[in-house]
């Protein structure tokens, strides 16, 4: 089992996937870094000041008065408000500027996205360009049943899927840390907000270090990416071309960003993978797509629809001629 | 590609993968078990925000926000972008909430953050009472019965609530409370509006005058004059010019000699 493991592993690298998902990560960090130092360099204009009291209190009140004409983005905004208010009451910085803060922000906004994106350059083409290379036959010829063959290159997916957070967290660390310096890995963070009807519930609010949450979001990340990974596997094996099997999966990513923002009142469409994706919201306590939804709802959700795919995956591939 | 480095990647993988799960089944874990260190009450430093240079706070509503300007600046923006040639450590919180009575600048008044930055401000710089007398420039057509019911005395009860307030929290800042201007000079009913604003004022600048180290700017004046080329579209709020005009009277009045940086 390891020497076909590793041998999907060599073909991987041989066509230097994890390089291009390293350099794809490296250009998008420094635009990123770069517009958030824009960012707090703006306000600290504007205020003239590095208090970051001082920085919130603005903050809140610039929310404020936007609240009146935020439309369908009301009810979130509101809530997001009302946590910045309860960090100040209680005296902690929720964006310490250094690494580990820059690090915390952009995993949540790429859980949803990016990260999908990444790890479907690597596994729409796993088992369809096996078949359209034609190298499919000699894979089957060998003394190997189909089902060890799809295994290994089913696992080889997920240690796939861990590297590229592995790539993804040392580049970010490494990038931030050399704009932003390195401190801040024991900042309080608040976590277990969650929201009712448009209002803040504070009863199961915790207080963790900064590096523990960052663990838990690389935890959620490396969740929604791999059930991300086990649903382009499955396209790769039900379709022939892989664009046509990666174009299927951004197109359902897609829609589940734009689904997110409007479903509120379908509340059937919580049952779609593509609404669930967004899990580290739930850590930081910004209102679900639909409510009600909690985070091991979604969870059991991606959980049931990463199963469905894998056994759709193997019964086809064992079943399927090969010609 | 040789053997080793897919060993090598593979371990490496093999570990971030470990590592991962630590993350999610520990947070699961504490997800049940909902552990974590218990969050004590606020405790929030009460002192005072003194900064080095001088410092400005703006209270108030839209006329503070600078609602109608086209750079969103207002009055405050203006009069910040003057006087930082003249302080570069200036430090300008501007607080000011579209559409904000008084009752509802008296109750932002009680949060700590707010206290504390009132606290260490030379210059307290406040406008109020626009949406408590034209009820958010709605009683455009009820003018009459608007505002002569208008809750005069209830405005002035919270009115001298919040100067109490601000004075308790900083003995020593100057506080600018901007005098309301008639914004409907234009339309046919505009003496009965001029007078109901100017005795609005009045009632205003005596309530001010008991505390010690308050000025009332008027504004009413610029606007009596100015009144079309000051305001903008809304036919309420000021624009450009308008808050650029107000900006200036402040500045004479903060600035000794009157001079104009720009």
């Amino acid at each position: 089992m390891y020497s076909l493991i590793s041998n999907e592993m060599t073909k991987l690298i041989g066509r230097r996937k994890f390089i291009m998902v390293g350099l794809i990560i490296a250009v998008l960090l420094c635009l990123f870094a770069y517009a958030q130092t824009k960012q707090s360099e703006s306000i600290r204009e504007r205020i003239g000041t590095s208090d970051w009291r001082q920085e919130l209190q603005q903050q809140i009140i610039d929310g404020q008065n936007r609240l009146s004409n935020a439309g369908p983005w009301r009810e979130q905004l509101q809530i997001r408000l009302q946590q910045m208010q309860y960090y100040l009451d209680h005296d902690i910085n929720p964006s310490q500027p250094g690494a580990p803060t820059f690090i915390r922000g952009f995993l949540e906004n790429s859980t949803e996205l990016f990260l999908p994106l990444l790890i479907m350059m690597v596994a729409a083409d796993m088992v369809s360009s096996e078949r359209s290379l034609g190298t499919i036959k000699l894979l089957l010829t060998r003394p190997v049943s189909r089902f060890r063959v799809l295994l290994s290159k089913y696992l080889t997916l997920v240690l796939s899927v861990s590297m590229i957070m592995l790539i993804y967290g040392f580049l970010t660390f490494a990038i931030s840390a050399i704009m932003f310096g390195n401190d801040g890995w024991t900042a309080p963070v608040l976590t277990g907000f969650s929201s009712q009807g448009g209002e803040l519930d504070i009863s199961a609010v915790r207080l963790i270090p900064q590096w523990q949450y960052i663990l838990h979001e690389f935890g959620l990340a490396w969740y929604v990416s791999l059930v991300i990974g086990t649903l382009s596997f499955m396209l790769s094996v039900l379709i022939r071309s892989t664009a046509a099997g990666m174009g299927v999966m951004i197109a359902c990513l897609i829609s589940g960003a734009i689904l997110s923002n409007m479903v509120s009142s379908w509340e059937s469409a919580k049952y779609l993978f593509m609404v669930n994706l967004g899990v580290i919201g739930y850590l930081e306590g910004s209102s679900p797509p639909v409510e009600g939804m909690t985070l091991s709802f979604s969870l059991l959700v991606l959980l049931v629809w990463a199963i469905a795919g894998l056994i759709t995956a193997f019964a086809v591939f064992m079943k399927k001629d090969v010609y | 590609m040789n053997k080793k480095s897919v060993n090598i990647v593979i371990m490496l993988s093999a570990a971030a993968c470990l590592l991962c799960l630590t993350g999610l089944g520990w947070l699961l874990w504490g997800q049940a078990r909902g552990v974590g260190e218990a969050l004590q009450p606020a405790t929030s430093a009460e002192g005072a925000a003194k900064t080095e240079g001088l410092s400005i706070v703006a209270l108030g509503d839209s006329l503070t926000r600078g609602t109608g300007d086209s750079e969103g600046k207002g009055y405050v923006g203006y009069l910040g972008d003057w006087l930082k040639s003249r302080y570069p450590e200036l430090t300008v919180s501007n607080l000011g909430v579209k559409g904000y009575t008084a009752p509802q600048l008296a109750e932002l008044l009680e949060q700590p953050e707010v206290r504390r930055q009132i606290g260490g401000a030379d210059y307290i710089l406040l406008t109020i009472g626009g949406n408590d007398l034209f009820q958010g420039g709605q009683a455009l057509l009820q003018l009459e019965e608007g505002i002569e019911a208008g809750s005069g005395e209830g405005f002035i009860s919270s009115l001298k609530g919040i100067l109490k307030e601000i004075r308790s929290l900083n003995a020593e800042g100057e506080i600018m409370l901007m005098g309301l201007y008639n914004p409907f000079q234009d339309f046919g009913e505009s003496n009965l509006a001029s007078s109901v604003v100017m005795s609005w004022n009045q009632k205003v600048w005596e309530t001010a005058s008991a505390y010690s180290g308050i000025i009332v700017v008027p504004t009413f004046d610029l606007f009596q004059q100015h009144g079309s080329d000051y305001l903008f579209s809304d036919g309420f709020h000021p624009n450009d010019k308008g808050y650029q005009a107000i900006a200036k009277r402040y500045l004479s009045l903060m600035v000794p000699e009157g001079g104009l940086a720009s």
